[in-house]
């Protein structure tokens, strides 16, 4: 089927007719932004196949706002070599027209012919849907649908299987399924879906365990009796032996014979006590008397020791007084040393200040006399200073008035060399007199220079003024004049005669000045602080050189011989100080040491002579003599009562009372047991009886059979039961393995053209259909060896390495997944000679841009066998589709 | 010219597991019922006692009802009952004995001997030596005894006891309370009355078991009857004559399936069985669907008829022909799936293997007989 010419009008944004001619048989792309009108224009193609043309739920083809409109879509197609037209307008002017070749058919008849043609249906009432849309649904994918592929299979089942040939419930066996959905209820029903048991099963298995588990604790309850019978059995024969023998008897006989030598020896026990008493008093009195005899030794040992004591101490004190003696002399010897010492300092010092005396007055004098050199000096240099200082008075003239005298006359010899160069010059030779140049009067012969307008009176003749010819020679004149009044005022106001003497006047002053410093400087070494100061000083010296003179005079002769330095004297005085010192302790420590001495050596006297007056008590000695005999008397007494005790305790050793006394505990111990035992075993059998009487009652055993009987149904029941679901179970599996391999037989055709597509995207994998021949499992990559269609897991969702189930995909695989099984189930169809068109609006947005190239591949692959139209707002994506784009776009 | 009934091994209160409930019981059941018909004989023949030679009861601890129920029964017969333990009831310190005893379940002409004793009954003239078993086991014989016991002169010498004859039941050759075979000889007894053994057998002359009085297990060994023993006098051999008293024939057998005639075979005899049998029949070998059918058939109604029947099909192998297959219209995959069971049959599970094919083959025969019944129709015929 490949369409040539749509045209649309009136429908949605296509006010006007819009319309797409020559189109291609193959790939055919349509691009424009969003709202532009593609899919209206799917819409459109849509409407006119699959909505009635008496259809009034189609209210979404009417331009907006335009109640009146008859959305008009006009198709042309071919399909094989004939040309088909249909034309279809909606609601206000409903009308269906299809020519095909020279046919016309018009109408319902028209819409039948193509449902039937194409292969879809029509909505008996109302707008046409999904379930209606048959192959057309499948293959005209609808915007943002392209991965929703289960239902679009669904409603077009019905054609795929007759383009296989059969449906697959079908030619796998005529009743195979209705029995697999049995089959499986009834496993269903015994086991859960891992296989554990469930329902009837699992209540037989419980039935079994709770029956097994009643059953043991029954038998442990029978055992328990057969135990406690047995026990009866020994406890009862155990019990006629004792009645028989009573064991107890014999116990008591031997316990009295027992009590009776206990007896005997617990009197010679009492006997032995008795004499141990004696002994101990025995033994204490010796104690006693033994102790009274070694005082009256201790006494005498410690008068002994007094007298001993006392003789030492005498000696102690003589000693110690004979070393005081020495060191007393020691002390006084020192005394002495150190007062000679003393002298010796004091005669130094004498001689020390009489030295320092005669410095001072040495001293004195030839400071006085060097000080009296200098006054002499001083004075002379005065007076010349005085004289200086009158010179320089007189010649005393200010350099800056000679400095000007200077330039005055240097200015004036300027002037009157200008004046003579420019001034008139006047030569005259007289012959006589009377001839006046102004004041002057001329004579002889002579020059004069007029620097002036200067009258020259000619007597008799006249007067004559000369001018001079210089414009300037008057002001030269007259300036000149200024300057030498100037300098006749200031040589008068110095008092020179003329700048020379100034000169030498101002020389003279300067030599003066210089002499007189000169004067002052050497004045100054010889009185620094003036005249004064140096008289004074002089006269200071004076005065100490005849204090000096006054103390030594009152010192007393020098002594004869050798005086020892200050330092040395006082040295040896010190050391002296400190000899006396330690020699005046030790006499001290030793007086006290006498004093102590004395004092023990009077105590230790007292105590000798206390004792000595007690030890010559004559009453003493007979206390003595009597204790003594005593002591021997009692000695006597205690080995005869000690020789007693050894025989009693030889005796009573030999009787054995302490395991006497255990035998009489133990036979009484053991009579009382054994009677006990008796009793208690008559007890356990009463109890044991009474214990079996009841537990035999219960009959036990014959509980038992019962239960073993409903426990050996119960065990019998699960086997049937458990041997059924384990035989449904295989049945199951069976019937789903070989429906699988059957499946997989009849779906090959359509395997083949999906592995044809799967190839360009995932070289080696397989895309397994379901029964609803969608896409099921997806398998990649080389991670299991699949050969073709190996009967893999079915619904289990197992996703070892590359293996996923259609759901578990991504949104983009999906997509790609189902468009290309889309793509073989047009593959299929076109096979079973029905006419194939595709349409993709916006599809595969969701793909990367290498799955995008390699879809590309495979519509391009695909538009080799059939249309297709390729929506999209994306033209960039699909410039390499090997298309021409060719934009849609409604005019207002 | 004494009478003696002699009977062992009622083993009362004993229980069926091997059977469904529904038949346990009346088995059960059964065993009362055969002392009273004991009772009912021995009142019959007029004998002067009923010698009752061990395991009375099947355990010691069976219900109080149950010790009433069996004195009960005993009621058909006035005159002495003479009573010895066995090894399920020995008269051990507490047992069920001493519970009759307490229950005061024991009626005053039934003489329970619990000890080793002689019983002496001068008017009837014997004299009757027991050796009741006061041990689960014991291990050396207890009728030695028999041989220095005195019995007043004139009186018959009866030799009650419970055990196996030493080198006669093969089959109990080790086992415990053990008999001299030569034991009635040597103790100059007139007749030894022994129980232990279930099945009815004559060891000497003068020895005898009588076997249980109602058949209790499979082994064919004679059982269901009770001795009628009569003795001229002192000396005089006995005359003993079996009296047939169980109620139910129990038999067992393995049929083998090999050709369609085979199943004709198990049929007909599945045909013969009554109320009165209780009956295990294994098959093995195999079969087609079609022969399996009637067997079940067959099977299902003789169920219904006998008083137990259990057919064991679990060794039995179904071939399915290929009319089978086309019968159960079992086409496509299903055929598929039908040979594969059929050949698993001789792998390592023939059990599930055939209880899958059977399973299978009876759903796709439901679903023929309801649904498809025109076709089933034609295929049959």
């Amino acid at each position: 089927m490949k369409l040539t010419r749509i045209r649309i009008e009136q429908v949605r944004q296509f006010r006007k007719p819009f319309e797409l001619a020559e189109l291609e048989p193959g790939l055919n792309l349509f691009t424009g932004p969003n709202e532009a009108g593609k899919s209206t224009v799917v819409r459109a193609i849509r409407a006119a196949f699959f909505e009635r043309h008496r259809s009034s739920s189609v209210d979404d083809l009417v331009p907006y706002g335009d109640s009146v409109a008859s959305p008009t879509v006009e198709i042309d197609f071919d399909i094989g070599a004939e040309h088909h037209r249909l034309r279809k307008t909606f609601l206000q002017r409903k009308r269906c027209e299809l020519t095909i070749g020279a046919r016309q058919l018009d109408g319902e008849d028209a819409e039948q012919h193509l449902a039937r043609l194409l292969g879809y249906e029509f909505s008996s009432r109302g707008a046409s849907k999904a379930e209606h849309w048959g192959i057309p649904g499948l293959l005209w994918i609808e915007q943002g649908a392209g991965q929703d592929i289960k239902a679009a299979v669904g409603h077009a089942t019905p054609h795929l299987q007759t383009a296989l040939g059969q449906s697959v419930g079908d030619i796998a066996s005529s009743q195979g399924d209705e029995v697999a959905t049995r089959i499986k209820a009834d496993r269903d029903a015994l086991l859960t879906q891992p296989g554990k048991p469930r329902g009837a099963y699992g209540e037989a298995v419980a039935e079994r365990d709770r029956l097994a588990a009643e059953l043991c604790m029954l038998d442990e309850r029978i055992e328990t009796y057969r135990h406690q019978v047995d026990q009866l059995a020994a406890l009862t024969e155990e019990d006629a032996a004792d009645q028989r023998t009573r064991p107890w008897e014999l116990f008591r006989s031997q316990l009295h014979a027992a009590e009776q030598a206990l007896a005997v020896a617990q009197g010679l026990d009492a006997k032995l006590a008795a004499a141990r008493e004696t002994l101990r008093q025995h033994d204490e009195r010796v104690q006693l008397l033994q102790q009274q005899w070694a005082g009256f030794d201790q006494h005498d040992q410690a008068l002994a020791r007094r007298e001993t004591a006392v003789a030492a101490a005498d000696q102690k004190v003589a000693a110690l007084q004979a070393a005081l003696a020495h060191r007393t002399a020691h002390a006084a010897a020192a005394a002495e040393r150190h007062g000679a010492a003393l002298q010796a300092v004091e005669r130094a010092e004498q001689e020390d200040l009489r030295a320092g005396l005669l410095r001072r007055c040495s001293d004195a004098q030839a400071q006085a006399s060097a000080l009296a050199r200098a006054v002499e000096e001083a004075q002379a240099q005065h007076t010349q200073l005085a004289a200086l200082r009158s010179v320089g008075l007189e010649n005393e003239i200010a350099e800056a008035s000679v400095r000007q005298l200077r330039e005055q006359r240097l200015a004036l010899r300027e002037l009157q060399i200008r004046q003579e160069a420019a001034a008139t010059r006047v030569r005259y030779t007289l012959t006589a007199p009377g001839l006046r140049l102004g004041d002057e009067a001329l004579e002889g012969e002579g020059e004069r220079l007029i620097a002036l307008p200067t009258e020259l009176q000619v007597p008799g003749v006249g007067r004559l003024v000369i001018s001079p010819g210089g414009s300037d020679l008057a002001a030269q004149a007259q300036q000149a004049a200024e300057l030498r009044v100037q300098h006749a005022a200031l040589l008068q106001r110095l008092g020179v005669a003329d700048a020379d003497a100034a000169e030498a006047r101002l020389a003279r002053h300067t030599q003066a000045l210089a002499d007189q410093k000169q004067a002052e400087r050497a004045l100054k070494v010889f009185a620094p602080q003036g005249m004064e100061a140096l008289t004074a000083s002089l006269e200071a010296q004076h005065q100490r050189g005849r204090e000096a003179a006054a103390q030594l005079a009152r010192l007393p002769a020098p002594p004869e011989g050798d005086v020892a330095s200050v330092a040395d004297a006082r040295h040896a005085q010190q050391s002296a100080r400190a000899a006396l010192d330690a020699l005046s302790d030790q006499a001290s420590e030793a007086t006290a040491a006498v004093h102590t001495a004395q004092a023990q050596a009077e105590a230790e006297r007292r105590e000798r002579d206390a004792l000595r007056a007690l030890h010559d008590d004559p009453a003493r000695a007979t206390m003595r003599a009597d204790v003594g005999s005593r002591l021997a008397a009692t000695r006597a007494e205690q080995a005869a009562q000690q020789a007693q005790v050894n025989a009693l305790e030889h005796e009573v050793a030999k009787a054995h009372p302490a395991l006497l006394a255990q035998d009489v505990q133990r036979l009484a111990r053991s009579a009382e047991q054994a009677q006990r035992a008796a009793a208690d075993r008559r007890q356990r059998i009463t109890h044991l009886r009474g214990t079996l009487e009841a537990t035999g009652a219960q009959g036990l055993e014959e509980e038992r059979a019962e239960l073993a009987a409903r426990a050996h149904a119960a065990q019998r029941r699960h086997d049937e039961l458990q041997l059924r679901a384990q035989a449904l179970a295989w049945i199951h599996d069976l019937i789903e393995a070989k429906r699988r391999e059957a499946t997989q037989r009849l779906q090959a055709p359509l395997q083949k053209h999906i592995a044809h597509y799967l190839q360009v995207l995932f070289p080696g994998a397989t895309l397994a259909l379901g029964d609803d021949l969608t896409p099921a499992l997806l398998t990649r990559g080389n991670a299991t060896g699949a050969t073709g269609g190996g009967g893999g897991t079915g619904g289990g969702g197992g996703t070892g390495g590359g293996r996923a189930t259609f759901d578990m995909l991504s949104f983009g695989a999906r997509e790609q997944m189902a468009l290309i099984s889309r793509l073989a189930y047009a593959d299929l169809l076109k096979e079973a000679g029905r006419p194939t068109l595709l349409i993709l609006d916006d599809a595969l947005v969701h793909s990367d841009a290498q799955r995008l190239g390699e879809m590309k591949r495979v519509l391009y692959d695909a538009a080799q066998r059939h249309q297709l139209l390729l929506f999209t707002c994306h033209p960039e994506a699909w410039r390499d589709l090997g298309a021409i784009p060719r934009p849609i776009a409604s005019t207002p | 010219m004494p009478l003696f009934l002699h009977t062992a091994d009622w083993q009362i209160g004993r229980q069926y597991s091997q059977f469904a409930p529904d038949d346990a019981v009346p088995i059960a059941e059964a065993r009362i019922d055969a002392v009273s018909t004991l009772a009912r004989l021995a009142a019959e023949q007029r004998v002067d006692a009923v010698l009752v030679a061990g395991d009375v009861f099947d355990a010691q601890t069976v219900a109080d009802r149950t010790i009433r129920r069996l004195f009960n029964a005993m009621a058909g017969f006035a005159g002495p009952w003479i009573l010895i333990p066995g090894n399920h009831d020995a008269a051990l310190a507490e047992s069920v004995w001493t519970r009759a005893q307490r229950l005061n379940a024991v009626p005053s002409h039934v003489h329970l001997s619990l000890q080793p004793q002689t019983l002496e009954f001068e008017a009837a003239g014997f004299a009757v030596l027991t050796a009741p078993l006061t041990q689960r086991h014991t291990y050396n014989d207890l009728t030695e005894r028999f041989d220095r016991a005195e019995t007043p002169a004139g009186l018959l010498r009866i030799g009650m006891a419970h055990g196996a004859v030493q080198g006669i039941l093969a089959a109990d050759i080790d086992s415990a309370n053990p008999i001299a075979p030569e034991r009635a000889e040597r103790a100059r007894l007139d007749y030894l009355a022994l129980g232990d053994w279930h099945g009815c057998k004559q060891i000497d002359a003068r020895t005898w078991y009588s076997g249980t009085p109602e058949t209790d297990r499979f082994r064919a060994n004679d059982p269901g009857f009770a001795l009628r023993v009569q003795i001229d006098g002192p000396g005089a051999l006995p005359e003993v004559t079996s009296l047939a008293v169980g109620r139910y024939r129990w038999s067992q057998a393995v049929h083998t399936l090999a050709v369609a005639s085979d199943a004709d075979a198990l049929i007909a005899r599945l045909a013969t069985l009554d109320e009165a049998d209780v009956v295990q029949i294994a098959l093995d070998g195999q079969t087609d669907l079609q022969s399996l059918a009637r067997i079940q058939a067959a099977a299902s109604q003789a169920e219904a008829r006998a008083r137990s029947l259990a057919v064991d099909f679990g060794a039995l192998r179904l071939l399915p022909t290929d009319a089978d297959i086309q019968a159960l219209n079992a086409d496509g995959y299903l055929g598929d799936v039908i040979a594969t069971l059929r050949d698993r049959q001789a792998g390592p599970e023939p059990q599930l293997a055939t209880q899958a094919l059977a399973l299978l083959a009876a759903l796709l025969a439901d679903r023929r007989a309801a649904g498809a019944a025109p076709v089933s129709v034609g295929a049959t015929a």
